[in-house]
């Protein structure tokens, strides 16, 4: 990246947040912007309507890819927001949810709130080289108590890929909500 | 020529609803309600000769169809 004036730099924060950011990305919101950026769900008129197909078009592809369909997609601000939904609206009082030990503070935040009503987690640990001990860890931490398995699919500091294909099959097998 | 109106409970739904009974080779468009008080509802219009089909495929595939209203077109 150059900034002129002889000023250059080597990104290196990709952990917090990746940088440049596509181009994709980029053009898709120019294009959102300065083509259709009209409301999408309470107008009439053309431009309200296109973007609303917009917005549909990406719940199609967002549910093609989580295996939902378009109308199961909810759009939030951030992971964090996404994060605070899914856990505040799956637990209740009693609930135990197993964590593995590479979560994100996204994550232990809002369980830790959690635990004021009741809801108690525990952290797996995570093999960083065998995928079969983290599931068995996973798995040793059942109890008639746990109602969800929650875990990262890659760790921001370390770059370990969490073996979550086993892991949601493990809570399918179990009867868990995986996420 | 009169449209029947098919509302459903958000453009979501409506956009759904139109692009399955477009695969049915049911002409549609989507508009907003004519009357107020709909909320986020919206629209799908078919033919007149069509509705019954129309809203017997929308409730398979499990939009919930809330009211049928009634508008003259040009045609």
């Amino acid at each position: 990246m150059n900034f002129g004036k002889g000023i250059s730099m080597i990104y290196l924060d990709n952990c917090a947040s990746s940088f440049p950011k596509p181009k994709e990305v980029a053009k898709a919101m120019t294009r959102a912007i300065n083509v259709f950026g009209a409301n999408p769900g309470r107008s009439g008129h053309f431009l309200s309507l296109y973007a609303a197909n917009e917005v549909y078009n990406c719940r199609e592809i967002v549910g093609q890819l989580f295996n939902l369909p378009p109308e199961r997609v909810i759009f939030t601000l951030n992971a964090t927001m996404a994060i605070n939904i899914a856990l505040k609206g799956a637990l209740l009082e009693g609930n135990e949810v197993i964590v593995s030990d590479f979560e994100h503070n996204a994550i232990i935040r809002p369980l830790k709130a959690l635990e004021k009503i009741g809801v108690t987690y525990k952290q797996a640990c995570v093999d960083l080289y065998d995928d079969s001990k983290t599931i068995k860890a996973f798995e040793q931490q059942i109890t008639n108590k746990t109602r969800m398995l929650a875990c990262t699919h890659c760790s921001n500091v370390l770059g370990k890929v969490v073996p979550i294909k086993q892991l949601g099959e493990l809570a399918k097998k179990r009867g868990l909500l995986f996420w | 020529m009169k449209d029947k109106l098919i509302l459903c409970s958000s453009v979501t739904y409506a956009i759904k609803g139109r692009d399955f009974l477009k695969n049915k080779g049911i002409k549609t468009t989507i508009k907003r309600p004519p009357k107020g008080g709909c909320g986020c509802g919206y629209c799908i219009s078919v033919r007149e000769k069509d509705v019954t089909n129309a809203i017997n495929y929308l409730r398979n595939i499990g939009i919930a169809v809330n009211e049928i209203d009634e508008i003259e077109t040009l045609e």
